[in-house]
This record gives C-alpha cells, sequence and structure tokens, in this order.
C-alpha cells in the first residue's frame, strides 16, 4: 500500500510538470487491484472478498452493531420503495417505448468507457440518455429519488455478477488515472484523502463511527440511508455520497455526473474488480 | 427539580475546587464538563479548562474524533474518543518541548506528510489561541 502513495504521489509530482496525466498500463492497473485487495484482506482477515459487499457491517470491529442491522433487514425498509421503482420502471413513455427498451450495459460492468467521445458512461448518465433519445425529459436530480430508485431496480437484477469493468483502452486508463490521483490526494480544510479512511483507517473508530472499507465500496449503490431518511429523502448514489464526504473534510462538492467523480466512481469500480454486486443496499 | 440538581452540582463542584484548588496548581478533579456543559464555562477560565472544551468541540479541535483522552474521571455519558490517532496520555512526558507539541499541532505534516491529522494552525481550523489552550490542556493530564 505505501508503494501505492508513493506511486500516487509521484505521479502527482509528475502531474505538475506535464500538462497530461500519466500513461499508466493494463498490467500497471492489475497491480494495483492486487494490492489494493489484498491490503484489505490482510487487514481484515477472515474475510472473504465477498464479505466486503456489505461494507461496515461485514467488519469484526462493527460485530457490535450488525445484529442491529440484521434485525433491521428482516424487513428491509427500502421494500416499499423497491416496489415503486419496479413501477416506475414499468411505466411506458410517451411513444410507447419504456426503460426496458434502452441501451443499457450490464450492471456489473460500469461506468463504461465510450472512445468515440473519450467518456465515461455512468448508469445514470445513461438512463437520462435514454430518456432524450425517446422525447422524455431527462431526470434532473442525479443524485437521489426517482433516479436512485431506478438504478436500484436495473441494478438489483444483476445482484450477485462480479464486477467487472473493462479498463483495457489507452483512454480508459487514462480515465482511471484521473480518479486514482482523486482517491489518494489530500483536499479540503481538513486535508483528508479518500484513502486516509477507507484505506489506511479503515475499520477504526471515529468517535462512534466506524469507517468503512474502501473495497466493497459502490457495489451496494444506490444506499438507502437511515440518515438521510430522516429528511425524507432515503435514496443517494455514489455521487450523492461522494458530495457528502467532500463536504465532511470541508472541500466543496463537485458536480455529480461532472467529470471528477466520474473518474473516481471508475476507479472505485475498477479496484472492485471480482467483488458482486448487492443492491440495494441499507446503511446508517 | 432541575434547577435544584444544576444548583447541587455546582455547589459540589465549587467544594471539589476549594479542595483541590489548596493542594494543587490545576483544579480538575470532579469538572471536567462535556460540550455542552462548556458552553457556560466562563470567559475567564483558566487555560486547561478552555483548552479542553476546544479539543471537545466538534467545530473546534474535535481531538476525540481521532484520540482517546485520559482525564480522570471521564464525564459521565460523554462518548469515548476515536482511535485513528494515538490516545492522548503522558503529554507532558512525550512531548518536554512545549513548542515541539504546539508544532505538532499547527502542522503535523511537517513530520509526517501523510499523516491522517489536520494541520489546525495552517489551515486556520481553531484559533491561535485555542492552540495555546488545547497545549496548555494536554500538558496537564
Amino acid at each position: 500500500m505505501k508503494k501505492l502513495v508513493s506511486l500516487a504521489l509521484a505521479a502527482g509530482f509528475a502531474m505538475l510538470g506535464a500538462s497530461s496525466a500519466q500513461a499508466i498500463s493494463e498490467a500497471e492497473i492489475n497491480d494495483d487491484i492486487t494490492e489494493f485487495q489484498g491490503f484489505f484482506l490482510k487487514r481484515f482477515p477472515g474475510l472473504a472478498p465477498g464479505d466486503f459487499v456489505d461494507g461496515v457491517n461485514a467488519l469484526p470491529q462493527y460485530a457490535h452493531r450488525r445484529a442491529n442491522w440484521e434485525l433491521l433487514m428482516e424487513f428491509p425498509p427500502y421494500e416499499p420503495e423497491m416496489e415503486k421503482a419496479a413501477e416506475e420502471w414499468d411505466t411506458p413513455f410517451a411513444n410507447g417505448k419504456g426503460f426496458k427498451d434502452c441501451d443499457l450495459a450490464p450492471a456489473n460492468i460500469y461506468p463504461v468507457y465510450d472512445a468515440a467521445s473519450d467518456d465515461l458512461r455512468t448508469l445514470v448518465g445513461d438512463l437520462n440518455a435514454c430518456l432524450k433519445a425517446n422525447a422524455e425529459k431527462p431526470i434532473k436530480n442525479v443524485k437521489r429519488g426517482k433516479m436512485a430508485r431506478l438504478i436500484a431496480h436495473y441494478k438489483a437484477q444483476f445482484n450477485g455478477e462480479p464486477m467487472a469493468v473493462d479498463f483495457s483502452e489507452a483512454g480508459a486508463q487514462a480515465w482511471y488515472e484521473k480518479g486514482r490521483q482523486f482517491y489518494w490526494a489530500k483536499r479540503g480544510q481538513l486535508n483528508f484523502s479518500c484513502a486516509d479512511c477507507h484505506v489506511h483507517n479503515s475499520g477504526n473508530a471515529v468517535r462512534g463511527d466506524i469507517l468503512s472499507p474502501g473495497l466493497g465500496h459502490g457495489v451496494g449503490f444506490p444506499v438507502y440511508r437511515t440518515k438521510w431518511s430522516l429528511s425524507g429523502k432515503p435514496w443517494g448514489t455514489m455521487h450523492r455520497r461522494y458530495g457528502g464526504c467532500n463536504k465532511q473534510v470541508r472541500a466543496s462538492p463537485f458536480k455529480a455526473q461532472g467529470v471528477e467523480y466520474k473518474a473516481l466512481e471508475y476507479y472505485e469500480a475498477v479496484m472492485n474488480t471480482g467483488i458482486p454486486l448487492k443492491v440495494p443496499s441499507q446503511r446508517q | 427539580m432541575l434547577k435544584l440538581k444544576t444548583a447541587l452540582i455546582a455547589f459540589v463542584a465549587a467544594i471539589a475546587f476549594a479542595v483541590t484548588a489548596g493542594v494543587g496548581p490545576v483544579a480538575q478533579a470532579g469538572d471536567w464538563p462535556t460540550d455542552k456543559q462548556c458552553k457556560k464555562v466562563a470567559k475567564d477560565a483558566d487555560s486547561i479548562l478552555k483548552g479542553w472544551c476546544a479539543a471537545i468541540n466538534r467545530k473546534g479541535g474535535n481531538c476525540l474524533a481521532c484520540h482517546q483522552a485520559m482525564v480522570n474521571p471521564w464525564p459521565e455519558g460523554f462518548p469515548q474518543g476515536g482511535n485513528i490517532g494515538p490516545p492522548l496520555v503522558a503529554m507532558a512526558s512525550r512531548f518536554p518541548n512545549r513548542e515541539d507539541l504546539r508544532a505538532q499541532i499547527w502542522d503535523p505534516t511537517v513530520k509526517n506528510p501523510q499523516t491522517s491529522m489536520p494541520p489546525f494552525g495552517r489551515h486556520k481550523l481553531i484559533s491561535e489561541q485555542d492552540i495555546d489552550n488545547i497545549v496548555d490542556w494536554l500538558l496537564s493530564i
């Protein structure tokens, strides 16, 4: 892991000199995955890679609170919402078509790199593109509510499928590098990187809370959170959570579905290669 | 009833203060306030007490988010600290030079660029006065 840090640092400094992102190869990315996942397997002995889908609930450090979560999951609080999601998914567009006709990739390979536009396709972006293509209004709020429900409904069809994001193209590798820089760079008034909390201090206690491990991040999103349900908006996409994290380290959040968070989502998805989807997830 | 209780606590605290004040230079036994009680701490309170209050305030130093602090007795019902940083114990022997401790709080990235600890002074997270008070408090525990 230290190597990965210095690598990120070195790349960061190199970026200052060169204006374009440093090239990283497919083999190096594969090494990153092995190192990243190996770190967590060593840090939490007794956990198999698939156990990390439950996030913080999987950790022995959280054992005293896991029973609560299991009790909650006997009648998951998101179930009525999932029924609503299914109805929304099945409601036809004005032209008679529906979400089922959208050109979507399997949920376990998002974000998908599109060489023609040199852009990352997220599931959120694809759904809105599909709405537009069918002369429907795109969904404005891409952080919560209906959009989160729709992607929960779609991704849940792929539960158990291992994450398998493709990073074989050079353009995709550049996006990966951008996301990696974001993950390992310190930011905000509190000067935290994503890795400070979710790698180096994963499983440790911030006062009464346990920091979730980076392995497993994203495979359960969208998330249904108790905290968010208090304000009547229980659902959140990855990018809603990223914004919250950035605010917590006292940094300005970036735009949901903007370049920064798409790159970060891509990096996290690649780091979770092989970890099965488990959507939706319930967290405190 | 609540008023009576508060008055009683104040009375006991006053006695405790009177007793310990005569013995040692620092009156602290039994009177470490919680963050709520800190709001009522007088402006002319000593720097150790003010330091403790700045340290436990979530919008201040929020030291307990990451560190356990060994004050005795621990305020009743007050949540323990986290375990991201080392526990704050024996600070005077760990930092014989006061300025080293102050510098560590002001910008811990000088000694370790990868540290998770925020640079409280450099990023203006808390005031210079708060840092001085926190140093006073730390050296007293």
